[in-house]
């Protein structure tokens, strides 16, 4: 297995999709965490079902 | 967000709504890039055990992230079991249809498709691909998955290192095939 020289700060920032001065080698790694960070920040809520809105709101189902 | 968990815990079903708003979409996308056969119902399976067991939940808004990825993850894995048992579906496909994202991000990922991403996470093991999409897509600490995934934080931040290398050699060895 290939081993990089990454610190524990680096990894978190590559992680938070942050560019590492200096690592233009690891780049295409950052943009992919940044497209996941992207993907999850900006995933619209689905809509509730009616089970869960039932269940929230103490009706029996009945 | 601690005052309303505080409230939807006390029975507030418009403060549980508030919750569900702001946390329901990264837990379907945590579901969708794990493959998860319903991402939106399973979603809506994790907020209903939420409800359930609110009384349990002790702490505050981190910690309150952390018990429901938890439940999130533990949902995803038995979807995955029963999955196993059944015949491939449809339903791991529509990363991109699901992303509420905007002209400005849509520009800065024109080069990328969630298909590339999704490939270039089957080549991480099981283990890695936990880690980051706990780290990333719901923005655990290190701590909160080691705790999560019953390991030690050095454990977590290995796995998290070997998949960062692993997705640079996937990247590399793609580059030079390509160019």
């Amino acid at each position: 297995m290939a081993w990089i020289e990454l610190t524990t700060v680096d990894a978190d920032d590559i992680l938070a999709g942050q560019p590492l001065p200096g690592r233009a080698d690891l780049g295409a790694v950052v943009e992919i965490a940044a497209f996941l960070r992207a993907s999850g920040a900006g995933e619209p809520a689905p809509p509730m079902s009616t089970g869960l809105l039932r269940q929230i709101a103490g009706w029996s189902g009945s | 967000m601690v005052h309303v968990i505080a409230e939807a815990k006390a029975g507030c079903s418009l403060c549980f709504e508030y919750l569900y708003r702001q946390l329901a979409g990264q837990v379907a996308s945590y579901l969708r890039w794990h493959r998860a056969s319903d991402p939106d119902g399973l979603t809506n399976d994790v907020f209903a055990q939420v409800h359930r067991s609110f009384d349990r939940f002790q702490g505050d808004e981190a910690g309150f992230r952390s018990w429901l990825f938890t439940i999130a993850h533990h949902r995803m894995i038995d979807d995955r079991r029963r999955s196993s048992r059944q015949p491939p579906t449809r339903g791991d496909a529509g990363v991109e249809e699901s992303l509420g994202w905007g002209d400005v991000e849509e520009d800065a990922f024109a080069d990328m498709s969630g298909d590339q991403v999704r490939d270039l996470l089957a080549v991480l093991s099981p283990d890695q691909r936990d880690v980051v999409l706990l780290r990333i897509v719901a923005d655990l600490s290190v701590e909160e998955v080691a705790e999560l995934l019953h390991k030690r934080e050095g454990a977590i931040k290995a796995l998290q290192h070997r998949a960062l290398a692993s997705l640079r050699r996937h990247l590399d060895r793609t580059a030079a095939a390509a160019g």
